[in-house]
């Protein structure tokens, strides 16, 4: 019993699991997590080898290359990268796809620990995976209040956003972290003979807990231990730094202000040019950013006083509460509840950041594109089939997608801008099975089988060739499983996600459906014959009537002339047919269609990066930072802006948040595309006009963030042995992209060294009980300041920071002139026994894979019509030249070239494969050699709908262009498919090949023209779409729509063409074989 | 025929136009526009190097103390019967101010005892003086008495010789002349004696007058006074109080001259002459400046510290106690270097590894050269002139020529780079007060 006959027989059972499908994709689909990408997997391995007080060198030759060496050879290893800088080597290793976090941490620490020769005066080595994480939302605190009342609200917003369920992990920023500083007059320390060092020790010395030991009695033990000091700035000032014989006391408050405060770190933050504390969300697990950004969401409308609006659900789950169970109807209104009970915020709380709105408008556009998708396939069944088959067609497409989501949840699936990317392109193909088996069953049932028999028949004939249509589009989605790199993670969902919903439409398409045409069928059969047709029924039957003439009488023939023309000048057909391909190939082979591999020309948030020469101070890094915030705040596309100098937040989810004096950021919110004028790139060129020049910054990177990866438009490594070779490489590179005009910000990160203060002793210093270490510790004191303590806190630990006065520190004249104390008290100058001098630490550098390396970074000016690939396109013969000039030099590509280069490196493979599976089940299907190469030969075609459609349209070819394709193949060859059935059955009731070709044109039009119409209908939505979230996405919609419109062209006029010329071909083999002409 | 040659020539036409179409295609395919001009050199910010007066700022540190004050002790021991009202420590007296007043009621009776003492001596001499002549009168009746016994005797003794006389007459002369002559010896060993008896009571007299005159002084000296102008630091006893000789009463502070030995780098002494101001400071949370001048210079330094000793004297207003200097007090002292000469001063981050970058004209545009300059010192201060918002320098003590421009806006510079000047380039010389970092 097949699975049509078992559905048939059993109507129930065929419901039921209806119901359950639906009721399941209904439960399991609200249930499936939300996030904005798919999770990528940690790969990447940080091993960290500090080397106090070693040079640069020093440490590439003893640590760093040792430690390479040991890494590089390990399996699995993709690439090892390394900073040296004074004192400290880091090493990143990245493994290729198939190793996991743990994996690769516990292999490079076996690998780490048996090493030998390290130098003795390294510090342990750690090992850490690389976790990448995306900030959810951000909420700010925003005002001039003090800055105690800022960071105690913004941490009592971190505890409660902790506290409640579903939430992520919380950072918050812009707060500094408490600290005591006791602040020593010079003056006094000269007066007592007192160093920093020696105050700080007595600090140390007084907070210290000194256990006393234990006094035993024959009872019991009791502890005896003397306390220390409460963790208050008082008792910092009570403690005595000096006791004289008379009962004289000289204690810290006497020689210092000690000030309860905070640590005076260099770090601003500001939104929209107003002092800011925030709080970031980050999703450390499974959590659903949709939920957590709802979450927070509803605590800020708390936290504001003002009224949350319930949603349906809510209303209803309230409704439904048994009386007297206070308990909120949902996280969201806990959230809000505890938002409310909480005393109003010190400043305005607003929220920034949302990532949860793109997801959701992409949930939306999902939801809204196939609303109205369904209902044009819909309308286009009932027009050009009838409303029964759309009817258990709709209700197909329905079940389909409620399976699928369901399978979506088990397998672990999350909901994602490319799963739900991946249902919309599945929604046209989804119907196509259940098309061709309804249609069939309605065909066999107006040729006069019984419903019953008819469904049964009709779903088993067209059961392989379904099958095999719905095999070959998943091979052909398959490449996308074989994608290496981010982009491989980002893409590895969607060959499981087409999969999961093409199997489940098989199922419901010879399973459920069916059994429903059957019964449909036969009740209608039943109301004509009592004659008990409605009105509808009656105007339904007049309508299929009309439409069958208009297809019959008209249509069809029409075609069928044009076809039989065709099939007589079929040469000419075919030829004429490879023209309008080599015409519409070379559009893009001679660049008047662009290929980019991401279009970030529009975006929501822009991400300016300002790079200072290293030991800039932060206030003036922040004198630029500011003039970056008031340009974009000028600009009336300008949503919000939040500015920090100190500090760069990741954005790119790589996990490399950094902080340092000479950074700053400027993150940028426009208002949606739909409310502005200009798009993220006008709005950044203005920017930068507004800006000018610069002198003095070392780089300023300002790029929109966007779907696709960040990151400067060229990246290019320079990797040699030579650093004089490697940097007069760069500056020729630097040089070399400079010619081209839409080039702009070349900048590299050779590192110049950071600022520093060098000590060298004087003769004679030694004799006055001075060494370099005594010395150096008294000027880092007093540069830097001591810590004498740390107090345990319940937030945060609070350090007692012995420092001297602001205007000694920051003042190297002021250095010169202090006094140092020799170990017996004695105040001598410093500039007696040592020379300071403002110098140059050592400049760090870069490895690469073993070798020193210089990455050069440019950007490309969109609005010139070019792109980083066109640029790198020109680029890559001349870098061969440059390399050439420089022996032993390597330029290697790196950013999104790397990106691009790495993911679809194995996809030629990928689709050799995908093609030998297709062609293996076609083969399978047809048992012929041929026929599936001619099958396959319609997809080549599909690219002149591709390029027209592109063009016209006028949008660029992205890399979802060549997503779309790939899925296109699949597609296009169901079509071709299906004629290929046809025609196999007409030839083997004994037509010729050309007969059998019109009469398969002829039966097979309808259903071709509606599978095609359906798949274009079903994305026109998406193709028409003006917001902004759908831009990502349209160049793949076109792709699908416009090339399989032009395969379809292909498969019904040119395929016959090609059988014909096949037959052509075979009767001249066969004539030159036997010498005899004969005919089928 | 004709129909497939028509055929066939529209196929074979269709796949040339494409394939002619194709290569026109690539060949005029849009390459990436190429600029004719050459990368912009980097925009760098530039300070004219120019000469400055500046002079340099030594710190040094020590306590100031009085250069007069006095301790005031007891000389004498009583019981305190008075000391005035405004006599408290603070308090501003005038040389000879009372401060205490001791019982002198002993010492009251010394000075009787020892006048009496004297007159008793005065009445001596006197009583002497009478008796001297006296005793001369009675020596020169004596003598005459002598001389007539003698002459009786002489007159017996002739008498005897001459035989009128009879012994025991002429021994009756004898003795009476004898017992003449003793009373004359006598009374002359008499007169001989009231020198001597002078002398012994002129010195007792002496004496006695020492005495009296002791006692009056310390009698005197029950009245304690200020023996110099100034503050009272301390005052000791109160009314009732025994004080001993040589305890403290008091100690005045003659605020108005003021001397700080201050301790000074070893190496600032070549730089600092004889009347060079200093600003002192105090420890403490107030800000309070007092200004004053080297007065000597201490020939030696401490090679166990480097350091010499600056004398510096501050005058003030010894009424304004809360704001002068107070003795005692621990003070940081700044000197500038007395010899001001024109040194050309450029921003502290233009300089690194001692040495400058400077943009040197090449062509149309400026280059890059490196070049080694001597730091003297670090100095802080405002020189708009030469930077607004720069106020930590350099000094140079060679290296860079007047008029040069020098880079300091970026340190990933290499020798020879193009570069050209922001227009934030300030020119001039400036010539301003070099203000001590952070006050």
């Amino acid at each position: 019993m097949s699975l049509a006959s078992f559905g048939v027989r059993k109507p129930v059972v065929a419901n039921l699991c209806m119901f359950a499908l639906l009721g399941a994709g209904l439960i399991f689909g609200a249930k499936l997590k939300r996030e904005f990408f798919p999770e990528i997997r940690p790969n990447q391995v940080m091993v960290v080898a500090p080397y106090p007080g070693a040079a640069p060198e020093e440490i590439e030759k003893s640590l760093a290359i040792k430690i390479e060496d040991q890494l590089r050879d390990m399996k699995g290893v993709k690439e090892v990268n390394s900073t040296v800088s004074d004192g400290l080597a880091s090493v990143r290793v990245e493994f290729i796809d198939q190793v996991s976090a743990e994996e690769a941490v516990a292999k490079v620490k076996r690998e780490i620990d048996a090493l030998q020769d390290l130098p003795e005066l390294a510090d342990r080595i750690t090992v850490n995976a690389i976790e990448p994480s995306f900030p959810v939302c951000v909420l700010n605190i925003v005002g001039d209040a003090d800055e105690r009342d800022m960071k105690a609200a913004i941490l009592q917003v971190r505890d409660d956003l902790r506290s409640l369920k579903g939430m992520g992990e919380v950072f918050v920023g812009g707060i500094r972290r408490d600290e005591i500083t006791v602040e020593v007059r010079p003056e006094a320390m000269l007066a007592y003979g007192l160093s920093l060092p020696e105050i700080s020790a007595r600090i140390r010395e007084a907070m210290i807990e000194l256990p006393g030991g234990t006094v035993r009695s024959s009872t019991q033990h009791t502890s005896v231990r003397t306390m220390g000091a409460d963790d208050r700035a008082d008792a910092v000032r009570r403690i005595v730094i000096q006791a004289g014989d008379e009962g004289q006391v000289l204690r810290v408050g006497d020689i210092a202000d000690v000030r309860d405060g905070f640590e005076d770190v260099d770090l601003t933050a500001r939104l929209n040019g107003q002092p800011v504390v925030f709080a970031t969300v980050m999703r450390d697990g499974t959590q659903d950013i949709v939920q957590m950004s709802e979450i927070v969401k509803a605590y800020a409308v708390g936290r504001r006083g003002e009224h949350l609006k319930l949603t349906a659900r809510e209303r209803l789950v309230s409704l439904l509460r048994r009386p007297g169970d206070d308990s909120p109807p949902s996280p969201r209104v806990a959230a809000y509840e505890l938002g409310l009970s909480r005393p109003p915020a010190p400043g305005e709380v607003i929220i920034t950041t949302d990532l949860a709105r793109f997801v959701v408008g992409r949930l939306n556009l999902l939801m809204r594109n196939a609303l109205w998708g369904g209902m044009l396939v819909f309308i286009t069944l009932v027009l050009l089939l009838n409303w029964r088959v759309s009817f258990w067609v709709a209700i197909g497409l329905i079940v389909s997608l409620g399976g699928t989501l369901t399978m979506m949840y088990f397998v672990g699936i999350t909901l994602n801008l490319l799963t739900m990317f991946g249902l919309i392109v599945v929604l046209g193909i989804l119907v196509d099975d259940a098309i061709v088996v309804a249609e069939n069953i309605v065909t066999r049932h107006e040729r006069g089988e019984d419903p019953l028999t008819a469904a049964i028949r009709g779903a088993q004939q067209i059961t392989w060739p379904v099958t095999a249509t719905v095999l070959t589009t998943i091979a052909a989605f398959l490449p996308l499983a074989l994608i290496k790199g981010t982009l491989g993670d980002l893409l590895g969902a969607l060959p499981i996600v087409v999969g999961v919903a093409l199997t489940v439409s098989l199922i419901e398409s010879l399973f459920i459906l069916p059994s429903h045409m059957g019964h449909s069928l036969l009740h209608h059969d039943r109301r004509v014959a009592l004659h008990r047709q409605s009105r509808a029924q009656r105007f339904e039957d007049r309508f299929d009537a009309a439409r069958d003439h208009f297809f019959d009488h008209l249509l069809i023939p029409t075609y069928t002339r044009f076809v039989g023309r065709c099939l007589r000048r079929r040469y000419t057909t075919l030829a004429v047919s490879i023209a309008i391909l080599i015409g519409s190939v070379s559009m893009f082979a001679g660049g008047r269609l662009k290929f980019i591999l991401f279009e970030n020309s529009d975006a929501e948030t822009v991400n300016a990066t300002i790079l200072m020469p290293a030991g800039t101070p932060t206030a003036v890094t922040d004198r630029f930072v500011a003039r970056i915030e008031r340009a974009f705040l000028d600009q009336p596309e300008t949503k919000s802006a939040f500015a920090q100098a100190g500090a760069i937040g990741d954005l790119n989810g790589e996990g490399f948040d950094s902080s340092a004096s000479h950074i700053g950021q400027v993150i940028v919110e426009l208002y949606p595309v739909e409310q502005r004028e200009r798009d993220s790139s006008a709005v950044i060129d203005a920017v930068r006009e507004a800006l000018g020049e610069m002198p003095g910054v070392k780089s300023l990177d300002i790029e929109s963030v966007g779907a696709g990866p960040g990151g400067p438009g060229i990246e290019l490594a320079v990797v040699g042995d030579r650093p004089e070779q490697i940097e007069r490489a760069v500056a020729a590179l630097e040089d070399l992209l400079a010619t081209k005009e839409a080039v702009f910000n070349i900048s590299n990160d050779a590192d110049a060294g950071q600022r520093e203060l060098r000590l060298t002793l004087r003769d004679g210093a030694n004799e006055l009980g001075f060494t370099t270490e005594s010395l150096a510790r008294q000027v880092q004191g007093a540069v830097f300041g001591l810590e004498a303590h740390t107090f345990p806190g319940v937030q945060e630990d609070v350090d007692v920071r012995v420092i001297l006065p602001k205007r000694i520190r920051n003042s190297l004249a002021a250095i010169e002139r202090m006094y140092v104390f020799a170990p017996d008290g004695r105040a001598v100058p410093l500039s007696e026994v040592a020379r300071i001098q403002d110098a140059q630490s050592y400049a760090s550098f870069r490895r690469l894979d073993g070798k020193r390396a210089i990455t050069v970074r440019a950007d490309v000016r969109r609005s010139s019509g070019e792109n980083p690939e066109l640029v790198m396109r020109a680029l890559k013969p001349l870098l061969k030249e440059l390399a050439a000039v420089y022996p032993g030099i390597e330029i290697v590509e790196r950013g999104r070239q790397k990106d691009f280069t790495e993911s679809f490196s194995t996809l030629p493979l990928g689709m050799l494969v995908a093609a030998g599976l297709i062609y293996v089940i076609l083969a399978w299907l047809f048992s012929s050699y041929l026929q599936p190469i001619i099958v396959m030969s319609a997809i080549p075609f599909a690219i002149i709908g591709v390029v027209w459609g592109h063009f016209v349209l006028g949008y660029t070819v992205t890399f979802l262009s060549m997503i779309g394709f790939i899925a296109l193949s699949g597609i296009v060859v169901n079509d071709s498919l299906i004629y290929m059935q046809f025609f196999n059955e007409k030839r083997a009731k004994g037509w010729s090949v050309a007969g059998a070709a019109m009469l398969t044109g002829r039966a097979r039009f309808r259903a071709i023209l509606l599978t095609t119409v359906t798949t274009v209908l079903g994305l026109t939505p998406l193709m028409l779409e003006q917001s902004f979230q759908a831009r990502f996405l349209i160049p793949m919609a076109i792709t699908i729509s416009f090339g399989l419109m032009s395969a379809t062209g292909i498969i019904l006029v040119v395929l016959p063409c090609l059988l014909v010329i096949g037959d052509d071909v075979q009767r001249v083999l066969r004539a030159v074989w036997t010498g005899q002409w004969g005919s089928d | 025929m004709v129909s497939i040659a028509a055929r066939a020539g529209v196929g074979i036409a269709a796949l040339a136009a494409s394939i002619a179409l194709y290569a026109a295609l690539v060949a005029t395919k849009p390459q990436s526009e190429e600029t004719s001009s050459a990368r912009p050199p980097a925009l760098v910010r530039t300070v004219v190097a120019t000469p400055v007066e500046v002079a340099r700022a030594w710190e040094g540190f020590g306590t100031a103390r009085a250069m007069n004050a006095a301790d005031v002790s007891a000389e004498v021991s009583a019981r305190v019967i008075e000391r005035p009202e405004q006599i408290e420590a603070g308090a501003h007296v005038e040389a000879g101010d009372l401060l205490v007043r001791l019982d002198p009621i002993d010492f009251e009776q010394r000075v009787e005892s020892a006048a009496q003492l004297a007159a008793a001596l005065e009445a001596d001499l006197e009583s002497l003086t009478i008796e001297e002549f006296r005793i001369g009168e009675q020596v020169v009746l004596a003598a005459k008495e002598a001389e007539i016994r003698d002459r009786e005797y002489t007159r017996a003794l002739n008498a005897l010789e001459s035989g009128g006389g009879n012994v025991a007459e002429v021994e009756q002369r004898l003795a009476t002349l004898q017992r003449a002559q003793r009373e004359l010896v006598a009374l002359r060993q008499q007169a001989d004696l009231i020198a001597p008896r002078r002398a012994r009571l002129g010195a007792q007299l002496a004496g006695a007058r020492a005495d009296l005159a002791l006692a009056q002084q310390e009698l005197d000296r029950t009245r304690i006074r200020a023996p110099i102008t100034g503050v009272l630091q301390s005052i000791g006893p109160e009314v009732g109080e025994l004080v001993g000789v040589g305890q403290a009463v008091a100690r005045i502070v003659d605020t108005s001259r003021i001397e700080i030995p201050l301790r000074m780098p070893a190496s600032s002494v070549k730089d600092i002459a004889l009347g060079a101001p200093v600003s002192l400071r105090p420890d403490g949370p107030v800000a309070s400046v007092w200004l004053g001048n080297v007065a000597r210079i201490a020939p030696e330094a401490d090679p166990s510290t480097r350091m010499v000793t600056l004398f510096v004297e501050v005058e003030q207003d010894h009424e304004a106690i809360g704001a002068g200097l107070m003795p005692g007090r621990f003070v940081v002292g700044t000197v500038r270097s007395s010899s001001v000469q024109p040194r050309v001063i450029v921003p502290r981050g233009a300089v690194r590894e001692d040495r400058v970058a400077l943009a040197v004209p090449h062509g149309s545009n400026h280059s890059v050269s490196f070049v080694a300059v001597e730091v003297a010192y670090f100095t802080d201060g405002s020189h708009p002139g030469i930077d607004r918002d720069e106020n930590q320098w350099a000094v140079l003590a060679s290296g860079v020529s007047p008029g040069a421009l020098v880079i300091v806006s970026s340190a990933d510079l290499v020798q020879g780079e193009p570069v050209r000047i922001s227009a934030q380039t300030v020119a001039g010389a400036a010539r301003a007060e070099d203000r001590p970092g952070g006050e």
